[in-house]
């Protein structure tokens, strides 16, 4: 299709173009209220209970919350639930097999001891948060720096439009917020994700970076579109100077009909980054059957391609919040076990449904790390929330291999799980027991490792002996360099929501009202928490005006013009990006 | 910011003579939409709750009468600021106890 230029991008008509032709769709199976019932009476309770599974879900009408089961047929997992207004069924996973797999590694002891409520969690998820029921620590806060966008996406009802009111917090809000989840009970919060609206857009953002870093924060992200970045070189320095690590950057697809919000603005992003030095770049395609899922592999083969500063890619299968017909959740819904067999396919198989582990897994290891280092940091997700994968790029043998083709992950987790219980029972651990300890794991991790298969000019044993041995985490660093990070983070949605999966989330929003929510209920009931407490706390349109006499909305816009898209089209920087690029899965011609 | 630290907020402290937990949930629901209420807890099973909001904009009796279904009586009532509230909310100020 011709390019939408001369406007600012919405997205409405690539979205309509690439919704023409339909691959495939999910036919939702048929389930009656009796056979409901009678499931619902025998299905299993509590977390981590065999299929059917008994939870809560929320009705997309009523906002009532509903007794659901979580169930299989043929080979998929379902959420079904019966609202006031009838049944509702929708995909949960679209693997039983994988949603068995993951589930071996949940997690299910409580990791937070603090609450910002005085609700006991009874009418969760009407009662947060965080209340005493809320069982993990927050992994990644989000705070919203502003509603105001310089993109006007036409299925965000988020970003301010003209006349409306604005939200901004003042930089006393934002520090109180940064220090209310960095003091959760008994872990704080280490990361927090600044994001919007578009976060560039305010003037005050190197001071917002440094004061996250002041506060104790080992790990600030920018959530952007990177418009501003990819005509601001000397803001991407000052972004990178003030700490920030990554730049969790928008990125759906690889033409400029999937990827209409940045594509022809990456390639000088990139050049941006590079000559900044950094930050590291996440890429965050937001997944949709039907209209991106076919380039999945090579959003994965862009990022290898780029390495030198792009550190990882983190797909979002699409959440539909609101009310969705069931004709469009057939067309567009896509899960976690749909994403990483599409993966898997576009790869060559290069990156295989097994490769992928679930978020709790790494719980497992940080027991293991507390017991023995003191350092405690508990990612204790659902098990159903995300996913991910290391891949290692041989450019030698222009080859990818993903962890577990080298590594037993399995095997060495569970290793470390044994030990970490037989520390915990010994009470203490001197300097000597520790060094001995350190010595019979690098040694045992010997037989879970297979030299054969490992990347060249990856020095792995050397970097456990460093890690478990002296202690020292310095080749970490060297690790990233030669590695993707490949991860999937399926936030829910009315018609998926789970209830136990909410209670366990890791990901968080502070509020300005001192209390902090998990995503998925800040954005998926936002009339209670995200729409509700910003109206409380934002500047009317007037006000905003008379605190800035010399703002304009228009002057927030971003309008991508044609000469733009022509220059670019002819330029090197475009070619290098996206053309003269390595094909690392054999795709091409196949 | 459209809301000052010391603006003042009503808590009622509640008893309910007819609730249980569907009730309270529905009813929790219902009022916690409205951005004149800051905090909202009805417990269904305790039988109690407590609404902090805002006088000035929502007469107690609209409040009450919105809860009259529930048979609410008030067991007790302070004022606090938006300033108070969001320190009460602080994780230092709400820590459960010592963890596992």
């Amino acid at each position: 299709m011709a390019e939408v230029v001369g406007e600012v991008p919405s997205g409405e008509k690539e979205f309509a173009e690439s919704t023409k032709r339909i691959r495939d769709i999910v036919e939702f199976p048929e389930i009656s209220e009796e056979e409901f019932k009678e499931m619902l009476k025998t299905a299993s309770r509590g977390y981590g209970g065999d299929l059917p599974h008994r939870t809560y879900s929320l009705c997309p009408e009523t906002r009532r919350v509903v007794p659901a089961l979580v169930w299989e047929k043929d080979g998929k997992v379902w959420i079904t639930k019966k609202c006031p207004e009838g049944m509702i069924t929708d995909l949960y996973y679209e693997s039983v097999e994988t949603y068995n797999r993951f589930k071996k590694w949940l997690w299910g002891r409580k990791e937070l001891y603090s609450a910002n409520v005085e609700n006991s969690g009874v009418n969760c998820p009407f009662d947060c948060g965080m209340c005493a029921r809320h069982r993990s620590h927050t992994n990644l806060l989000n705070i919203v720096l502003t509603n105001r966008c310089n993109l006007s996406c036409w299925y965000c009802f988020f970003y301010a439009k003209e006349g409306q009111p604005i939200y901004e917090p003042t930089l006393e809000q934002i520090r109180m917020m940064l220090r209310n989840a960095k003091k959760e009970y008994p872990i704080g919060a280490n990361a927090v994700q600044f994001t919007g609206g578009e976060p560039t857009l305010r003037d005050d953002l190197i001071e917002i970076l440094r004061m996250a870093k002041e506060e104790g924060y080992d790990h600030v992200q920018l959530n952007t579109d990177g418009i501003k970045l990819a005509f601001e070189p000397e803001l991407v320095k000052k972004i990178r100077e003030a700490g920030t690590n990554t730049l969790y950057l928008s990125y759906d697809g690889m033409t400029p009909q999937t990827n209409w919000k940045n594509h022809w603005e990456i390639p000088l992003i990139f050049e941006n980054v590079r000559k900044a030095g950094g930050p590291g770049i996440v890429l965050v395609p937001t997944t949709i059957r039907n209209v991106n899922d076919h380039e999945l592999g090579a959003i994965i083969n862009f990022g290898l391609n780029h390495l030198d500063i792009v550190r990882g890619v983190n797909f979002q299968p699409l959440s539909q919040v609101g009310r969705v017909p069931k004709k469009e959740r057939q067309r567009f819904r896509i899960t976690i076990p749909g994403a990483i067999k599409r993966i898997e396919e576009q790869t060559n198989g290069v990156i295989s449904m097994d490769d992928w582990y679930p978020i709790p897994i790494a719980g497992h290891i940080a027991r293991f790390f507390e017991a023995f280092a003191g350092k405690r940091y508990y990612m204790t997700s659902h098990f159903a929330c995300g996913a991910a994968t290391y891949v290692f790029l041989d450019r030698e043998n222009k080859r990818v291999v993903p962890i577990p083709r080298f590594i037993d992950v399995d095997g060495f987790v569970e290793f470390l799980d044994e030990k970490a219980e037989e520390i915990e029972q010994w009470g203490s651990m001197g300097k000597l027991k520790k060094l001995k300890l350190g010595a019979e794991i690098f040694l045992k991790f010997k037989s879970f490792y297979d030299e054969k298969y490992a990347p060249k000019g990856l020095d792995v044993l050397g970097l456990i002996k460093n890690a478990f041995v002296h202690g020292t985490y310095d080749a970490l660093g060297k690790f990233h360099e030669k590695t993707l990070f490949i991860g999937m983070m399926h936030f829910m949605d009315e018609y998926n929501y789970d209830v136990e999966r909410v209670e366990r989330c890791v990901i968080h929003y502070a509020m300005p009202d001192g209390r902090i929510v998990p995503f998925c209920t800040f954005n998926v009931i936002p009339e209670l928490y995200r729409d509700k407490v910003q109206a409380q706390f934002s500047y009317t349109w007037e006000e905003w005006k008379a605190l800035h006499p010399d703002w304009e909305y228009k002057k927030d816009k971003y309008v991508r013009t044609k000469e733009f898209v022509e220059k670019m089209r002819n330029s090197e920087v475009y070619r290098r990006t996206y053309i003269d690029i390595v094909d690392y899965f054999g795709t091409k011609g196949v | 910011m459209a809301v000052e630290p010391n603006k003042t907020l009503t808590r009622l402290d509640l008893r309910f003579g007819n609730i249980d937990w569907k009730k309270a949930m529905v009813k929790q629901y219902e009022l916690e939409q409205d951005r004149r209420v800051w905090r909202i807890f009805l417990n269904g099973y305790a039988k109690n709750g407590f609404v902090v909001f805002d006088e000035e904009t929502l007469p107690r009796e609209e409040l009450l009468k919105a809860l009259e279904e529930l048979e609410p009586e008030i067991k007790g009532e302070r004022k606090l600021t938006v300033g108070e509230l969001i320190e009460s909310s602080y994780s230092w100020n709400n820590v459960l106890g010592q963890s596992g």
